[in-house]
């Protein structure tokens, strides 16, 4: 059984023209222990469905249907005093600009005891504090940085700390939404290193979310690419590197210039993404994508679901008919 | 997108304008049009005082036998061009003094911002009451002087932090960058981000100033000669209206001073929804 | 190449504290560069490197408590009389489209302003039109009487460039202008402004931290470390075989998911005091897996690394990746 199973979620925004479906039907798997990257452009739902997963959708947000099962349970049908109990000791969650978001009156001891007390009730200080000097160790710190205010510490440090938060409790999923965005490349790189490390001493599953593709590529175990809060493509790193087969997924990767192979130019993917109000019929993608077919304006997108992953899109309609070399990514 | 959230906050916003901009012109009309909408002359004091109102007089008399509607109508030209014209002058020395200060840091802003503190500390209307008792005479344009050169103040601060805070804003430097001078800056950049907060203040001003107005009057200090709301209070208050139930003496003059004050909140808030309407509000996916 | 931007020996230092304690901040050291004719130098960094403050030196937009910055010859000067040639000369393209385009202004005015600047007679909405057309926003009669509110940001980025293309400027620099948009569309406008530079002729000084879109914009590049330079040279060179280790760290950290990996590669540079970089000697040393005794002593000048290559270092790496083992396999010894 996965460890986390999203089926067919929706979540819509509240709003006067109508509801705004910033997720529409969205649906994947996370296995044990295996890191599942969430990649796509700004307003393709990403950040929402982490949040919706974590429960920590507020205001004109909601869930309008789908199930997210975790560990067999099925979450949606929790109470919030329920939830509470995954919250943190199962499922944790580093948002974007968490390291920004510590507590700037607090040393960082007293904010890491407080994550785990709050959510581990009973558990005496003193055990506390020993518990975040450990994590402090796990995610290189130094202990003496535990007496430290936020603002003294650098911004890669205060991520560790955000990371070392997370990892409280022991849980079985952290969900990253854009951990690394705002920080330095190399610093980033450590950052990511240490992620990966933890990952393999603990055998936690991670939800990592970016739009930076190539870092995703070199980190996932598999990869789901999201278009207009729908899913287009779910491929291992090593199916998406031989060639990505969703036409937004081959446009996206030539969006970002290498550093190694031939200095050509890059045609990135012309025009803009579509009102999430009133989404166009059919295929989502069909306005900007260079083989779109006649049915793409009427059906819902064909999926195809295989060994390597999955496709959301007619041109794998007709697999023995279909030439995929000739929609390959030069 | 033109979402239903937007299109009323438009049409409210047009609403206020209006409503605002006809109670406003109502007001100038009279004020125009003094001697031919007071059926008696003013200063008239030839009737019965004390007579309730009636046909022949529509707001009674007061106890001097002045035909209260008359007053009322003459003293409307004065409350209003006090109150536009003072409000005019503070808005005028508080925007330049506001933008210079916010614009140019150190010294100027450093400086101007200590003559204002002085001035905050003293209470405004003695403040006015000590300039008006040195004036010579006290008529129309005295008192404008008087109340315009005093209540800049607050109004300076409040535009020189919206400006600090614009100025450090990028659409600034990029200006900068383009070659425009300071002073294109200042007005033909920073300025038009003014203008909600120069229109909340204007308005908060103008009210201010037609209150000051009848504050001055009321406490005699003015031209004796001039009928304004505030001298029609200040009478009324005098006589002992209450005591004997003259209403028609006390509630029209607050009234008028109200819907007048009313009518310039109108047109400040109308304009605010209809200028965040076009400059924010819409939004194209 | 004809030099066109020549900046000598440029620093800035900061000064704050009070009458008893001043302490000084040298964002930028002693930097100089050459920009030629048509071409497109990239300035690579991480945050606090000092490009953006190096940016502002050059447009003349902050004065240098050392050195000069040049334009054909001639001292940039923002000071009153120079301000409008300097600005004719030389353009920005800022990092935020959000915050640099002036909401209250439509499109014709955030263009046609810097035009009636700059001496045009008339009405300019022709030539509005036009440039906006040039700049791929059209059909251009729908976006001239829009307000930015009405604009994505690609939208915005793409009329700061009309803007800056209207002034009609020989140096064009652009500070990391794609940062803050997705990466499908800051492709667009990195190959708009390919395209223009072309078109116009124009030199461009390419901003960043990231060196993938450096090796795309540019043929020249520079990269900075703790407000010096530290490496410079042909971009497909200095990227190929980097000779400063920071470049070498950078180019490590940066995702490429199709280069070879060596096998257990760990190469961990990353900043680890928040007190800053050492004063003395290399300012890269206390990260530098490569450090030895004499890099800690005296301040390290910028050599000559083969023909058109400079390096800040005392031992640049060999120009074979493959000879140069990374620290936690034996150390060659020179």
């Amino acid at each position: 059984m996965s460890l986390l199973e999203i089926n067919d979620l929706r979540i819509e925004y509240v709003s006067a023209r109508g509801p705004f479906k910033a997720v529409d039907g969205v649906s994947f798997t996370i296995e044990r222990g295996e890191i599942f990257g969430l990649a796509g452009e700004s307003g393709c739902g990403k950040s929402t469905t982490a949040y919706g997963i974590g429960r920590l959708l507020r205001g004109p947000a909601r869930i309008a249907g789908g199930s997210i099962r975790f560990d067999g349970t099925e979450l949606t049908e929790l109470s919030d005093a329920q939830f509470d109990a995954y919250r943190w000791a199962r499922i944790s969650i580093v948002l974007q600009s968490a390291m920004n978001n510590l507590n700037p009156v607090m040393k960082i001891k007293d904010q890491l005891i407080d994550a785990i007390l709050a959510h581990r009730k009973g558990t005496l200080r003193s055990d506390a504090l020993r518990q975040a000097g450990e994590l402090m160790e796990l995610v290189d710190l130094p202990k003496d940085r535990l007496e430290r205010f936020p603002h003294e510490l650098s911004g890669g440090m205060r991520q560790r700390v955000v990371i070392a938060m997370a990892l409280a409790l022991r849980p079985e999923l952290i969900i990253m939404d854009e951990p690394t965005t705002a920080l330095d490349v190399i610093t980033q790189k450590g950052i990511i290193d240490k992620i990966i490390e933890l990952k393999r001493a603990f055998g936690f599953s991670v939800l990592f979310i970016t739009h930076d593709l190539p870092l995703m590529l070199e980190i996932c175990d598999r990869i789901g690419v999201m278009y207009a809060g729908r899913i287009a493509e779910i491929a291992t790193r090593e199916r998406m590197l031989a060639g990505a087969r969703h036409p937004y997924t081959q446009g996206l990767l030539r969006s970002f210039p290498s550093l190694t192979g031939p200095r050509a130019r890059l045609e990135g993917i012309p025009g803009s993404t579509p009102d999430l109000i009133a989404p166009p019929q059919g295929c989502r993608f069909r306005e900007r994508c260079p083989h779109a077919l006649p049915q793409c304006g009427s059906e819902a997108p064909f999926v195809l679901e295989d060994r390597d992953g999955r496709v959301n899109c007619h041109l794998y309609a007709k697999e023995e008919a279909f030439d995929e070399a000739a929609v390959a990514s030069p | 997108m033109r979402n239903k959230r937007t299109l009323p906050r438009e049409r409210s916003g047009k609403a206020k304008l209006w409503g605002g901009a006809c109670i406003l012109l109502v007001f100038a009309a009279v004020s125009l049009a003094t001697a031919q909408i007071a059926p008696y002359p003013k200063n008239d004091m030839e009737f019965e005082v004390w007579l309730k109102p009636s046909a022949a007089h529509l707001l009674g008399t007061d106890s001097y036998g002045q035909d209260v509607f008359s007053q009322l109508v003459y003293g409307t030209r004065t409350s209003f061009l006090v109150g536009v014209l003072a409000g005019l002058i503070t808005t005028i020395i508080g925007v330049l003094v506001g933008v210079t200060a916010g614009f140019y840091r150190r010294w100027v802003s450093d400086a101007l911002m200590f003559v204002v503190d002085l001035l905050l500390i003293i209470p405004v209307m003695a403040l006015m009451i000590i300039l008006a008792s040195f004036l010579p005479s006290m008529g129309l344009t005295s008192i404008v002087l008087v109340i315009g050169l005093l209540s800049w103040l607050y109004m300076a601060r409040s535009i020189r932090s919206q400006t600090l805070s614009e100025r450090q804003r990028g659409y600034v430097e990029a200006a900068r960058v383009a070659g425009m001078s300071d002073l294109s800056i200042m007005l033909r950049e920073i300025l038009p981000n003014l203008y909600p907060i120069i229109l909340a203040n204007l308005v908060s001003v103008t009210t201010h100033a037609v209150l000051a107005e009848a504050g001055l009057s009321f406490l005699g200090i003015g031209d004796p000669k001039n009928v304004s709301w505030g001298t029609i209070l200040a009478l009324a208050h005098a006589n002992n209206a209450i005591m004997y139930d003259a209403w028609w003496w006390i509630v029209p003059p607050g009234l008028a001073t109200a819907l007048f004050c009313f009518g310039f909140i109108l047109i400040g808030n109308g304009s605010l929804e209809r200028f965040r309407y076009k400059r924010g509000a819409s939004q194209q996916t | 190449m004809k030099p066109l931007l020549q900046v000598h020996n440029v620093s800035q230092v900061y000064e704050s504290g009070g009458l008893l304690r001043k302490s000084k901040v040298r964002a930028v050291r002693d930097v100089s560069l050459v920009l030629g004719e048509g071409e497109a130098l990239a300035v690579v960094g991480e945050s606090g490197c000092g490009k953006s403050t190096l940016a502002r030196m050059i447009l003349g937009l902050l004065e240098p408590t050392a050195g000069r910055v040049e334009f054909e010859g001639r001292a940039v000067d923002r000071r009153r009389r120079g301000r409008l040639e300097t600005a004719k000369r030389l353009q920005m393209i800022f990092q935020d489209p959000f915050e640099t385009i002036n909401s209250n202004q439509r499109v014709e005015t955030v263009i046609g302003r810097p035009l009636q600047l700059h001496g045009a007679k008339g009405p300019v909405r022709e030539r509005v039109l036009e440039l906006l057309g040039q700049v791929g926003l059209t059909p251009a009669e729908d976006y001239i009487d829009k307000y930015p509110s009405q604009l994505s940001g690609g939208q915005k980025q793409r009329v700061m460039i009309a803007r800056a293309l209207g002034i009609g400027p020989r140096v064009l620099i652009a500070d990391e202008p794609t940062s803050m948009l997705d990466v499908s569309i800051g492709i667009d406008i990195m190959n708009l402004m390919l395209d223009l530079k072309r078109d116009n002729d124009l030199s461009l000084l390419w901003i960043t931290h990231n060196l993938g879109s450096a090796r795309y914009m540019s043929d020249r590049i520079v990269i900075m470390f703790g407000g010096q330079i530290v490496e410079s040279g042909p971009t497909e060179d200095v990227i190929a075989s980097p000779g400063h280790p920071y470049t070498r760290a950078l180019l490590h950290a940066s995702p490429d998911p199709w280069r070879q990996k060596t096998e257990g590669e760990k190469f961990d540079a990353a900043e680890r005091e928040e007190s800053g970089l050492p004063e003395s000697g290399c300012r890269f040393r206390n990260r530098c897996p490569w450090a030895r005794e004499e890099c800690g002593q005296d301040e390290v000048p910028l050599t000559a690394l083969g023909a058109d290559r400079e390096v800040r270092c005392l031992f640049p790496l060999p120009s074979d990746p493959a000879s140069s083992p990374l620290p936690h396999e034996e150390r060659t010894v020179d």
